[in-house]
């Protein structure tokens, strides 16, 4: 049933965007031991259009919940923090990275195990539109 | 009187640290308290299996700097990886086996009673806090990485975020 609400959504608003414009570069997600509950996605979020995106909400196929996650260290303690939206502005980009900002796959479904892929929708307003982006995103150790 | 090294990725402490008695447990259900510290060199860092972002990314970090060293310094028996869990209600010894194995067949992890937990965290001023939901609770905590020499004194501290080539370099830098 999700993903025929996937596919509802992606035919809709695909064609809404401009791919090339608005890009997750390099994604991938940290491979984790079995029975883990969250895993988390990274990559290079990448507008090279005239407007701003506001990343809204984001979907991880096999995942109950997906969120934005911000990590950050203060005197050597980290913590973790949701962030309710992400905007990248006109003719920018955002570093989702280990440590950093993240993709934070909540509840897996299934294992995912290294060279498997996960399946992500951003969901972006920009100009009073909703817009999305669907990637997948190869599930590795390590960035390459 | 010896150079003391400067360090890119972290800091000596000016006065080796000692370890106060503790009484854990290792994924393999033995015993390991301070003793196990000694004769040897060792990284600790404290976190838990159910993190979704620091402690993977650092787990696997050292997990590749033990085989460096492993392999290209011999130093296989002689350093030792650990990682405390902070989270000893869902780090049970079972779960620490089958997420340490994913990392490396070396890697150490401990768990035993929350008061045992605290007081090695005390110990080295770890600050830990959970924080979240009921069932997917997270924890604010201090992620330094410790380096404990042969004497079981805690000898430096390094930052996380410290490139792998980086730490690799201050370790050997101080054992060597």
């Amino acid at each position: 049933m999700k993903s025929l609400k996937y596919t509802f959504i992606a035919l809709v608003f695909v064609s809404d965007i401009t791919l090339a414009n608005l890009t997750l570069e390099n994604a991938w997600v940290r491979a984790v031991p079995i029975n883990s509950e969250k895993m988390s996605a990274y990559g290079l979020l990448k507008n090279t259009s005239m407007s701003s995106f506001n990343l809204i909400r984001i979907e991880a196929l096999g995942f109950k919940k997906t969120q934005i996650h911000q990590s950050q260290m203060e005197k050597e303690i980290m913590s973790m923090k949701e962030l309710k939206n992400l905007i990248i502005k006109a003719n920018s980009e955002i570093e989702l990275t280990p440590g950093g900002k993240h993709i934070m796959l909540q509840s897996p479904m299934k294992i995912f195990k290294v060279g498997d892929s996960v399946e992500l929708l951003l969901f972006f307003e920009s100009n009073y539109e909703e817009k999305v982006i669907r990637v997948n995103v190869p599930v590795k150790r390590e960035a390459s | 009187m010896d150079k003391k090294p400067e360090l890119i990725s972290g800091k000596l402490l000016s006065q080796p640290l000692s370890i106060k008695p503790f009484d854990l447990i290792n994924q393999y259900q033995e015993d390991f308290d301070k003793e196990d510290l000694k004769n040897k060199w060792s990284i600790l860092f404290f976190g838990y299996t159910n993190c979704p972002d620091v402690c993977p990314t650092t787990i696997y970090k050292l997990s590749e700097i033990q085989k460096k060293l492993g392999q290209e310094k011999e130093l296989n028996d002689d350093f030792q990886v650990i990682l405390i869990t902070l989270d000893p209600k869902r780090d049970s010894v079972s779960r620490l086996k089958e997420y340490l194995a994913f990392f490396g067949p070396s890697l150490i992890g401990l768990t035993g009673d929350d008061s045992e937990i605290r007081k090695i965290a005390s110990n080295l001023s770890v600050y830990f806090e959970q924080v979240g939901e009921e069932k997917q609770y997270d924890f604010n905590h201090t992620a330094s990485i410790f380096l404990i020499g042969p004497e079981g004194t805690v000898i430096a501290s390094f930052s996380p975020a410290s490139k792998s080539e980086e730490l690799t370099q201050d370790i050997l830098n101080i054992i060597q």
